[in-house]
C-alpha cells in the first residue's frame, strides 16, 4: 500500500467504526470568536524631504500600475519603493487617470492640469477654469470629462467648450463633495442636500435630484464610489452607506468621508473621526479596522498605532490592493484578494461552504459551523468525527469521515443521514465526495460508491478493482461537466468512468507518471487538470492525452494539497509554496506565499470550496482565508515599465529618438517593474537582441551596456515578483547606433562614385591622349610621305644628278663630297621621320648638307644666313628644310637675283624663316601640302601657332620653337 | 432704447435698483480664413449688469457692424451667414459665475456663464472676461470664440476657404454704475 502523501493524522485511526454515539453523550457548542475579516495591512513610508509637513489628499493609478498621490505641496509619483515629488503651486485635491485621457490633477485653486512626458502641464481654457476647489473627476459615457468643485458646482467639457453645472440648472448644491458616473453613464453629484444626476448630452442639460429623506437615509452626502460595474455607492454624513440604487443602506460609526467599492457587496469606508470599515453586504458584516490593529512597516515606538481615526482618501488598485491615506501624511495598503480569519482549531483538513454565511470545517475532532456573520463557530454534528472530506450539493452538506463513513445533513432534519456498512457504504474512510445532479460519488479507500436515492431507500452500488479498477485507494472523485467520473487513485493516475467502462491514464505524454492523483478539476472548455501529490500538474483530456504543465525556473513543489479551477478558467493550487494561479491562455502563473501572512499552507486533500457568490475560501490546517469574487480580475504580475533611456548618462526622449552615432554608444536603461503587492519581490529578466545571447535576470533598477558596437537592437524587459516569466508582459526598446561616417553605406557609395567617376575622367583622358596621338602619327606619316614625295622628286634628284654629272667632270674630289653630302641627306631623313620633334641642331645639320647641296648647283645665287642660339630646342624635323626647298621651288633663283634665306630666332620663342620674293613665272605646281601639313603638325604638339606672312617682298614664316 | 428695454426684461430687473449700464460698448469680430479676412466692428454694443444678482445681458445688432472688405461681402455676411433680417439681433444673457464686489476698485477675472444667441440658435457658453471696476466706471473687456457650427451657420464649401469655422470675438464696453 502506497499512501506516500499522508500525513501521520490518516495513519493512526483504524478502519473499525467507532462507536461515537456513545462517547459523545454531551452536546456542547464551541464557541469561538474569529478576528475581524480585515486583511494584512502595511504602512509605506514618505520617502520625501520633510515629509512630516506633507499632507495626503487624493490617489490615482496609471493604467501600467504607478501610483499618484495629490498633496499639499505637489504630485508625488510612487512606484511602490521610491517616491518622486513633482511640486505645484497650489496643493492637489483631485486625481483621475485612464488609459484615454492620462492623468489629470486638479488643484486648490481651481486650475487643472494634466500630466505628459513627466511634466505637469496646466490646461489652458478660453473659458477660464474654477477658481474653487477642484474636487473630483469623472468621465461620462458619451465621451464628456467632468470634474467638481468645491463653491461652482461641476463642469462638463464635451471637447469643445466647458459647461458648468450649479444651482441655476437645478442642482441640490454649488459644493460638491464627490463625483461618479453610474451605469446608465449619468454623472453622479454629492452635496449637502443629496445627489444631483447630471447628464449632458448634444449641447443640452439635463439634471435630476435625489434629495428626500424619505429615499437617502440622510441630505449630506460625503462620498460616492462606483464599483466595477458602474454602481455607485454613496457615504453620508451620519455614517450611513449602500447603493444609490438598491438603497441598501448600512451604517457605521462615524461620519463618512471616503468609501471604495471592490463590487457590490465589498466596500471600503473611510470616515472623517472613527477610522476605518469594511463592509461585506453580502454576509452582512461591518468589521472596523482595530485601533491596535498590527500593521507591518510601521515605524518602532510610535505611539499612534493603527490605521488611525481620519481617513482622507482610499483607492483600490488593479492588483486588488485597498490603498488609504489617513492622519494626513500615513498611507497604507493591503491586499483584499485575501482576507484572512484566525480560528482556533487545528488540523483542518475539509472545507465547504453551506450558505452566504456558514462554513462548514472539517478536522480531527469532528465537523464544526462558522458563521460568517456572528464569527462564531460551532459544531455542526454532535459527534467527535474524523472528518477529512466536505461537499455541499445544493444545501445538503456531505461529510466524509476517516473510519466513520459518510454523513448526510439535511438542513430541516435533525438527525443526519449516516452511510455506513448497514447501508452498503463497505469501506468507513471517504477521501472525496462529487456530484452535479441526483447520483452521489463516494471515494474511498476501497474503490468508490454510486449512491441514489431509490424508492426503499439508498441505492448502494460499490465499484473497485474487481470492477476493473487499476487500485481500490481513491483519493479524489470529480463528476465532469459531460456527468462523467474521474477518479484520483494511489499511485495509479487517474481512471476515468464513463458510467460502463474504466479508462486508465497513468502518465502524460512526455511519459511522467500521474503518480497519486488528489487533485481533479475542469477548466470552462472542459479540459481536465490533474495534480498530484509530488507536486506535478497535468491538462488534457481522454481524446488527446494529457500534458505535463511545465514551470521554468526549476520550481517544484514537495507537497501539493489541492486544484481547483474558478469560473474565468484560472487553475488554483495549494502547496508548500502557497497558492498559486496560473492563467493556462497566458501561462502566466501568480504564486502568493509569506505575504499573506499564513500560519502554514499545509492542508488536508479538501482545501478549497467556492460560495454560490464565486467567492472562493480555502482552509489550511489552521487558516481560513476567502478571496472575494471580484468583479475586477486583478493583475497577476507586475507591470513592466522602461522609465528612461540614458545615453552617456544623458537623458534621451527615447518616445521619439531611437538612432543615435557611433560615438553615443554607452546606454543605461532605467528600468521599473510594478506590484505593489510586494514590491521587494519584483525582478526582471531582459535581452539586449542583437547582443544578449540569452535572458538576464536581475532587481537593478538601472542597466547599462557600454561601448555597443554598430547595430540595430532591441531591449526586452520583463518583470514577475517570482521567478517565473511565462509570457510575462514585455515592453521593447528598437534603437540603431549608428556606423561611423565611413562605415556607412552611403558612404561608401558616395566615395565609390567619386572614385569611379575620377577613373573615368582618366580614361576619357587618356582616351583622347591616345587619339591625339594617333592624330599626331598620321599626321606624320603623311608628312613624311610628302617629305619623301619632296626629296625623291624626279627634279631634285634630276637636278641632283645633274650636277653631279658636271661636277665628276671639273672636280672629281668635290664629286665625292656632294654624294656623300646627298647620301648623308637621305641618311638623315631616313633618321628623323619617325620622330615628333628633333633638336633645332639636329635639324641644322640636316639643313647644312641640303644647302650644300642646293649651293652646288645655284652657287651664291642662294645665300643662307642662320642666327640661333638655343640649339637644344625642339623643333618638328625638316621644318626648316621644307621652307627652304619651298623657297627655292617658288622663286626664281640667279646670280642677278639672288635668293636670300634667314633664319632668325626671336625673342619671344619663335624661329623666322625669311626669304625674298622673286616669283618664277611659270610656277611649279604646288599642292600646298608642305606647308598645311607643317601647321597642323605643329597645332598638335603646342598651343602656339606657325603664321605665315607674305608681302610683296617677302615671305615670312615664324614657327614656334617648342 | 428697445434693446435695453429688452436686455431689462430677459434680467427681469427692478429698475428701481441701480444697475451698471452699458450705452455704447465695442465689439469686434474676426474671421481668418486662408484666402479672406473679415474684420468688422460695431460700437453699438448694448449691456447691463445686476450687481445683485450678478446677472448679465448683451446684445448687438448685427445690421451695426461696419468695416467690411468690399459692399459684397457685407451683403453676403447679412444674407448668406447671419441672415440679418431674421435674426439682427446677437446676445448673451446669464449670469457671472464668480461672486464680485462691485462696490470695491480692481481688476478681475469673471467667468460669464449664459446663453449665446447668434443667427437664432441659442447655445450655452462660459466666457471668461476681464473687469476693471474704477468707482462707478467699469470697463470690461473679453475675446472669445464662436464656432459657426454651434449656430446653425452654414458655409457653402466654395467660400470655406473664405470664412473661418471659429470666429474670434471680442468686446471692450465701459460701464456706468446708474
Amino acid at each position: 500500500m502506497q499512501i506516500s502523501f499522508f500525513n501521520k493524522k490518516y495513519l493512526k485511526p483504524s478502519r473499525e467504526v467507532l462507536n461515537f454515539f456513545a462517547l459523545t453523550l454531551l452536546f456542547f457548542l464551541l464557541a469561538h470568536s474569529i478576528s475581524a475579516q480585515i486583511p494584512h495591512f502595511r504602512q509605506h513610508p514618505l520617502s520625501i524631504e520633510n515629509a512630516e509637513q506633507l499632507e495626503l489628499n487624493c490617489l490615482a493609478q496609471s493604467p501600467n500600475g504607478v501610483m499618484w498621490l495629490g498633496s499639499n505641496r505637489g504630485l508625488i509619483r510612487y512606484n511602490g519603493l521610491q517616491m518622486q515629488l513633482f511640486p505645484t503651486q497650489s496643493p492637489v485635491t483631485a486625481l483621475f487617470s485612464n488609459a484615454k485621457r492620462g492623468l489629470w490633477i486638479g488643484f486648490e485653486n481651481g486650475e487643472i492640469a494634466f500630466f505628459y512626458k513627466n511634466q505637469i502641464n496646466i490646461w489652458q481654457r478660453e473659458e477660464g477654469l474654477p477658481k474653487v476647489k477642484i474636487t473630483g473627476f469623472a468621465e461620462d459615457t458619451n465621451g464628456n470629462f467632468w470634474f467638481s468643485t468645491y463653491g461652482e458646482g461641476a463642469y462638463c467639457y464635451d471637447g469643445i467648450h466647458l459647461y458648468n453645472f450649479n444651482t441655476d440648472d437645478g442642482l441640490t448644491g454649488n459644493e460638491i463633495y464627490a463625483i461618479a458616473k453610474n451605469a446608465q453613464g449619468q454623472i453622479l453629484l454629492a452635496t449637502d442636500n443629496g445627489i444631483s444626476f447630471c447628464q449632458f448630452s448634444q449641447g443640452k442639460k439635463t439634471v435630476w435630484n435625489e434629495s428626500s429623506s424619505e429615499n437617502l437615509p440622510d441630505l449630506i452626502v460625503k462620498a460616492l464610489s462606483q464599483t466595477p460595474t458602474n454602481e455607485v455607492f454613496a457615504g453620508f454624513y451620519n455614517g450611513a452607506i449602500g447603493s444609490v440604487t438598491q438603497k441598501n443602506w448600512v451604517k457605521v460609526q462615524g461620519v463618512v468621508s471616503t468609501a471604495s467599492c471592490f463590487d457590490k457587496s465589498n466596500v471600503v469606508v473611510g470616515t472623517e473621526d472613527n477610522g476605518l470599515f469594511f463592509i461585506d453586504l453580502q454576509h452582512g458584516r461591518i468589521d472596523k479596522v482595530p485601533n491596535n490593529l498590527q500593521i507591518s512597516g510601521q515605524s518602532r515606538g510610535s505611539t499612534l498605532g493603527g490605521i488611525g481615526r481620519r481617513i482622507q482618501a482610499t483607492f483600490i488598485d488593479t492588483e486588488g490592493n485597498i490603498w488609504v491615506i489617513s492622519d494626513k501624511n500615513k498611507l497604507f495598503s493591503a491586499n483584499y484578494r485575501f482576507l484572512t480569519y484566525k480560528t482556533n482549531l487545528t488540523d483542518i483538513q475539509a472545507i465547504a461552504t453551506l450558505n452566504t454565511h456558514e462554513i462548514l470545517l472539517g478536522t480531527k475532532e469532528g465537523a464544526f459551523n462558522y458563521n460568517i456573520k456572528t464569527g462564531q463557530i460551532q459544531r455542526f454534528l454532535p459527534k467527535k468525527i474524523n472528518v477529512i472530506s466536505l461537499f455541499n450539493h445544493f444545501g445538503i452538506p456531505f461529510i466524509g469521515t476517516y473510519g466513520s463513513g459518510l454523513f448526510m445533513k439535511k438542513p430541516n432534519e435533525v438527525n443526519p443521514v449516516h452511510f455506513s456498512k448497514l447501508n452498503g457504504l463497505s469501506n468507513l474512510n471517504i477521501f472525496s465526495v462529487a456530484t452535479r445532479d441526483d447520483t452521489l460519488w463516494v471515494a474511498s479507500l476501497s474503490g468508490f460508491f454510486r449512491i441514489l436515492q431509490g424508492q426503499k431507500g439508498w441505492d448502494v452500488v460499490h465499484f473497485n478493482s474487481r470492477n476493473g479498477l487499476s487500485t481500490d485507494f481513491i483519493y479524489k472523485i470529480f463528476e465532469d461537466s459531460q456527468h462523467r467520473i474521474w477518479l484520483g487513485t494511489d499511485g495509479k493516475g487517474t481512471t476515468l468512468f464513463d458510467g460502463q467502462t474504466f479508462r486508465h491514464f497513468n502518465q502524460s505524454k512526455n511519459n511522467k507518471a500521474f503518480g497519486s492523483v488528489i487533485g481533479i478539476a475542469e477548466s470552462p472548455k472542459g479540459t481536465i487538470w490533474l495534480a498530484n501529490t509530488e507536486g506535478g500538474i497535468f491538462y488534457g483530456n481522454e481524446t488527446v492525452g494529457f500534458e505535463e504543465w511545465q514551470t521554468t525556473n526549476n520550481f517544484t513543489r514537495q507537497s501539493l494539497t489541492g486544484l481547483t479551477t474558478d469560473a474565468f478558467g484560472t487553475v488554483i493550487v495549494l502547496s508548500n509554496h502557497g497558492i498559486e494561479f496560473i492563467n493556462p491562455t497566458t501561462r502566466s502563473r501568480a504564486l502568493f506565499g509569506s505575504e499573506l501572512g499564513l500560519t502554514t499552507f499545509e492542508s488536508g486533500i479538501n482545501p478549497f470550496s467556492f460560495t454560490a457568490s464565486s467567492d472562493l475560501w480555502f482552509a489550511t490546517s489552521t487558516d481560513l482565508v476567502r478571496m472575494p469574487s471580484l468583479l475586477i480580475k486583478p493583475k497577476l504580475r507586475p507591470t513592466p515599465i522602461l522609465r528612461g533611456v540614458k545615453i552617456l548618462m544623458e537623458n534621451v526622449d527615447f518616445d521619439n529618438i531611437t538612432s543615435f552615432s557611433h560615438n553615443q554608444n554607452y546606454i543605461t536603461f532605467e528600468i521599473e517593474g510594478i506590484w505593489h503587492t510586494h514590491p521587494q519581490a519584483v525582478r526582471y529578466r531582459y535581452r539586449l537582441d542583437g547582443l544578449d545571447p540569452d535572458w538576464q535576470t536581475t532587481k537593478e533598477h538601472n542597466l547599462t551596456y557600454p561601448n555597443l558596437p554598430a547595430g540595430t537592437y532591441i531591449f526586452r524587459l520583463q518583470a514577475s515578483q517570482s521567478d517565473d516569466f511565462t509570457n510575462a508582459e514585455e515592453v521593447t526598446y528598437t534603437f540603431t547606433i549608428e556606423k561611423p561616417l565611413w562605415q556607412r553605406i552611403w558612404f561608401i557609395l558616395l566615395m565609390a562614385l567619386i572614385f569611379s567617376g575620377l577613373g573615368f575622367l582618366f580614361i576619357k583622358k587618356r582616351e583622347e591622349r591616345l587619339n591625339f596621338q594617333a592624330e599626331l602619327k598620321r599626321e606624320k606619316i603623311e608628312s613624311q610621305l610628302e617629305m619623301l614625295k619632296s626629296q625623291i622628286s624626279p627634279h631634285f634628284l634630276f637636278n641632283s644628278f645633274n650636277t653631279l654629272i658636271a661636277t665628276i667632270e671639273n672636280d672629281p674630289k668635290s664629286a665625292v663630297e656632294y654624294t656623300e653630302r646627298l647620301s648623308d641627306f637621305y641618311r638623315n631623313i631616313l633618321q628623323v621621320r619617325e620622330k615628333n620633334t628633333i633638336s633645332l641642331q639636329e635639324e641644322l645639320n640636316l639643313l647644312e648638307n641640303y644647302i650644300f647641296l642646293l649651293r652646288q648647283r645655284h652657287g651664291d645665287a642662294i645665300s643662307v644666313e642662320i642666327k640661333t642660339v638655343r640649339f637644344d630646342k625642339k623643333i618638328v624635323p625638316l621644318t626648316l628644310q621644307l621652307l627652304v626647298e619651298n623657297a627655292v621651288k617658288h622663286n626664281v633663283v640667279s646670280k642677278s637675283r639672288p635668293l636670300s634665306i634667314s633664319i632668325l630666332e626671336l625673342e619671344d620663342g619663335y624661329l623666322e624663316v625669311k626669304n625674298n620674293v622673286r616669283k618664277k613665272l611659270d610656277k611649279e605646281r604646288s599642292t600646298g601640302f608642305g606647308l598645311s601639313s607643317l601647321k597642323s603638325r605643329y597645332q598638335l604638339l603646342t598651343p602656339q601657332k606657325v603664321s605665315v606672312t607674305e608681302t610683296e617682298e617677302s615671305f615670312i614664316v615664324k614657327i614656334p620653337l617648342i | 432704447m428697445v434693446t435695453l428695454l429688452l436686455l431689462l426684461s430677459i434680467l427681469n430687473l427692478n429698475t428701481a435698483g441701480q444697475t451698471w449700464k452699458c450705452q455704447k460698448g465695442k465689439i469686434e469680430f474676426n474671421s481668418n480664413a486662408p484666402l479672406e479676412v473679415i474684420n468688422a466692428k460695431s460700437a453699438e454694443l448694448k449691456g447691463i449688469i445686476d450687481p445683485a444678482t450678478s446677472g448679465f445681458a448683451f446684445s448687438v445688432k448685427n445690421s451695426s457692424f461696419r468695416g467690411f472688405n468690399s459692399a459684397l461681402q457685407e451683403e453676403h455676411f447679412h444674407e448668406s451667414y447671419m441672415e440679418s433680417h431674421r435674426y439682427d439681433v446677437s446676445s448673451f444673457t446669464g449670469k457671472i459665475i464668480e461672486k464680485i464686489d462691485f462696490s470695491k476698485s480692481g481688476i478681475y477675472t469673471i467667468r460669464a456663464k449664459g446663453k449665446l444667441n447668434v443667427h437664432g440658435v441659442e447655445r450655452e457658453r462660459i466666457i471668461q472676461s476681464t473687469i476693471q471696476v474704477n468707482g462707478q466706471q467699469m470697463s470690461v473687456k473679453s475675446t472669445f470664440s464662436v464656432p459657426l457650427a454651434e449656430h446653425n451657420i452654414s458655409i457653402p464649401k466654395l467660400v470655406h476657404q473664405k470664412i473661418a469655422e471659429e470666429i474670434q470675438v471680442k468686446i471692450n464696453a465701459d460701464f456706468v454704475f446708474q
